[in-house]
């Protein structure tokens, strides 16, 4: 009991010793990596229903009809 | 898609705030809120007034990320910085470190206690099943999962804001200055306001995975 | 603070340079497009290009001269640099710094009872009581001691939580700790404030500097030689501990955290951050320290809880540890330091 009650203290520091390493808080953005939570992806929504090649497409080009020198007529 | 990315440009913006209506009306934005705002440098000073909107611009390096005591926030494949309302606990440390201003909290209870944060999501909702009524109500519309881009770029009469991947936002933007007969390396002002780097690295991841120019 | 300093240098160069650059244009250049090699020139300087957005950003991030039509957020200007260093501050030294202070006297203290064990009383008790504290304030220190220690835990929760007890019970438990945290925190502060202010009132006039602390000094307390070195009623140790403790981080520590407690009094994000600096920063100091007193009032010296609880203390541990105090209850003249007009008022049975 007693070599047990003197672990406490070992065991509380050894546990606040762990808040006190510099480790990076925040991880490096890597494009196309998920990095979180559970959360559904956008094309695994009901409209693509997991098809990301469409949701891509897609995408690029909603992108594509914000450059409006591509929507002029060309002369 | 590489990386998605708002571009605003300075020589555009007629600080009409139409982004910052549609934003608030799109996503029904708590009562107080403005994820969007534009700001205006030397306001009336005629050749040097300029306007930027400005919302969260989904940092490569996220300060909000690194302080955030519950660690509530996380980034999806498209680089989307988004949190989990359930968890954070309004302690308002993400609005101190944030470059943009991004994170708000609507006002609850008596004395100045903060709600849960809010901030733009780049119309990409959050942590709860796509479409659905709790994740509009928390987060706003999840208008990427319906292959749309955010409302505010989508909607901008002067297509000043741009959003979307990296490359395809890049290369509508090098389009548009060589017509300005403009040049120069880093004029998108990304450096500026994603970090140092940020431009070259997302160009060619961009370029790598087929997101970049045709 | 460097990368803060270098930046406003930086900045400072960059504006100054672009000064030069535009007064060095011809009047109205601005307007037309610039002839190519004055614009290849100022692309080479990274400086005054048309259609460049770089520029905006950059004006933009020396924060100056913005206004914004819609007043919801509380500060006006686009980009807010400071936010990086509040960043760097408190997940760097304070967490780190702060982190290992806490443990570092931690540890100082268990060798310290390791070696030096209980500081015993020499003679036996005389069974004869003093009092030592009064009701009013017991309940002064102990209001503080159960704050204190309160805002101490919740505060420690949300700055180390996300490295010591996230990984152990999961973001969800930890997210609802982490609220409740916040909230005690938020509602305890203001009463730990108002619990410094009382003690700071009750016992400020035992604290000021007496002859007698120089010898206290000099023998470090006899803390380690375990020799009795007199004193009046608080020896210089009680006295560092009043007010670097109580009144310097008590106070620093109570007034930021109503600073960021009740946000709608006008503060800016960069008042808050220093705000945030202050009271986190102090409260490590703070809760360092206050090991150490606790260690001395508990484990650490024989008879001294008793006083605090109980509010009487024996007359032998008057005499061992606060002889001075002892002699002048008992209605003896200090010759170095006749004790002061109404003194002996605090002491008397
Ligand atoms: S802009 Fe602000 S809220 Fe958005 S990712 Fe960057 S730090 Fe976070
Ligand atoms: S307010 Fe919420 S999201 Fe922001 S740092 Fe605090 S817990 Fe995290």
């Amino acid at each position: 009991m007693k070599t047990l009650l003197r672990m406490v203290p070992l065991l509380a520091a050894a546990a606040l010793f762990a808040g006190c390493g510099e480790e990076p808080q925040v991880i490096k953005y890597e494009a196309g990596k998920y990095q979180g939570k559970r959360d559904t992806l956008p094309w695994d929504s009901a409209a693509y229903g997991g098809d990301k090649a469409r949701w891509e497409s897609d995408m690029r080009a909603r992108i594509g009809n914000q450059n409006e020198l591509r929507r002029m007529p060309a002369d | 898609m590489a990386r998605m990315k708002f571009l605003c440009d300075a020589e555009r913006c007629i600080e009409c705030n139409g982004c910052v209506t549609a934003c608030k009306n799109e996503n029904e934005v708590p009562w107080g809120i403005s994820r969007r705002r534009v700001v205006t440098i030397a306001d009336g000073v005629i050749g040097k007034e300029k306007s930027l909107s400005v919302a969260c611009m989904h940092c490569s390096d996220a300060p909000c990320m690194a302080v955030c005591p519950v660690d509530c926030f996380y980034r999806t494949e498209e680089g989307v910085v988004l949190h989990d309302k359930d968890l954070c606990i309004g302690c308002g440390y993400c609005s101190y470190a944030c470059p943009f201003g991004a994170p708000q909290f609507p006002q609850e209870g008596a004395f100045g206690q903060r709600g849960k944060m809010d901030k733009c999501t780049f119309c990409a909702g959050g942590p709860e099943e796509d479409g659905s009524q709790a994740e509009f109500e928390k987060y706003g519309r999840n208008r990427l999962a319906e292959g749309k881009l955010p409302l505010c770029a989508e909607m901008c009469s002067t297509k000043a804001l741009l959003a979307g991947d990296a490359a395809e936002v890049a290369n509508i933007f090098r389009e548009r200055v060589v017509r300005r007969s403009g040049n120069g390396a880093d004029i998108s002002g990304w450096n500026t306001a994603y970090g140092k780097g940020s431009l070259e690295a997302d160009m060619k991841k961009g370029a790598e995975s087929g997101g970049g120019a045709k | 603070m460097k990368r803060q300093l270098v930046s406003c240098l930086r900045h400072g160069a960059a504006a100054l340079v672009a000064t030069l650059a535009i007064a060095a244009l011809p009047a109205g250049a601005a307007d037309a497009p610039p002839p190519a090699n004055v614009a290849a020139e100022a692309i080479g300087a990274g400086l005054v290009q048309p259609g460049n957005n770089a520029n905006a950003f950059r004006e933009a991030r020396r924060g100056e001269d913005q206004s914004i039509t819609f007043a919801a957020p509380p500060d006006r200007v686009l980009i807010q640099s400071q936010g990086e260093t509040w960043r760097q501050m408190r997940n760097g030294p304070i967490t780190q710094y702060g982190g290992w202070a806490i443990v570092v006297m931690f540890l100082g203290l268990v060798v310290f009872y390791a070696v030096r064990g209980e500081i015993k009383l020499t003679d036996k008790r005389t069974g004869k009581l003093m009092e030592r504290f009064k009701f009013i304030e017991r309940l002064a220190h102990w209001s503080l001691a159960g704050t204190f220690v309160i805002l101490g835990l919740t505060g420690i929760a949300m700055l180390f939580g996300k490295h010591l007890l996230l990984p152990l019970i999961g973001h969800t438990a930890f997210g609802y700790l982490a609220w409740a945290a916040k909230n005690v925190h938020n509602f305890i502060g203001p009463l730990f404030l108002v619990s410094v202010l009382l003690m700071v009132v009750l016992f400020v006039r035992d604290n000021v500097w007496q002859a007698i602390d120089a010898l206290w000094i000099r023998k470090a307390g006899g803390l380690l030689s375990g020799e009795h070195v007199p004193s009046h009623r608080f020896n210089f140790g009680e006295k560092t501990w009043f007010w670097l403790g109580v009144v310097f981080l008590g106070l620093m520590v109570g007034t930021t955290g109503l600073i960021l407690d009740f946000p709608l009094y006008g503060q800016t994000r960069q008042d808050m951050q220093l705000a945030h600096m202050l009271h986190s920063g102090g409260a490590m100091l703070f809760i360092a320290l206050s090991l150490a007193h606790i260690y001395i009032g508990t484990v650490g010296m024989e008879g001294a809880l008793e006083g605090m609880k109980t509010g009487y203390v024996d007359e032998t541990w008057a005499r061992e540890h606060h002889e001075y105090w002892y002699r002048e209850a008992r209605g003896e003249r200090i010759p170095d330091n006749a004790p002061r007009p109404g003194h002996k008022a605090s002491a008397a049975h």
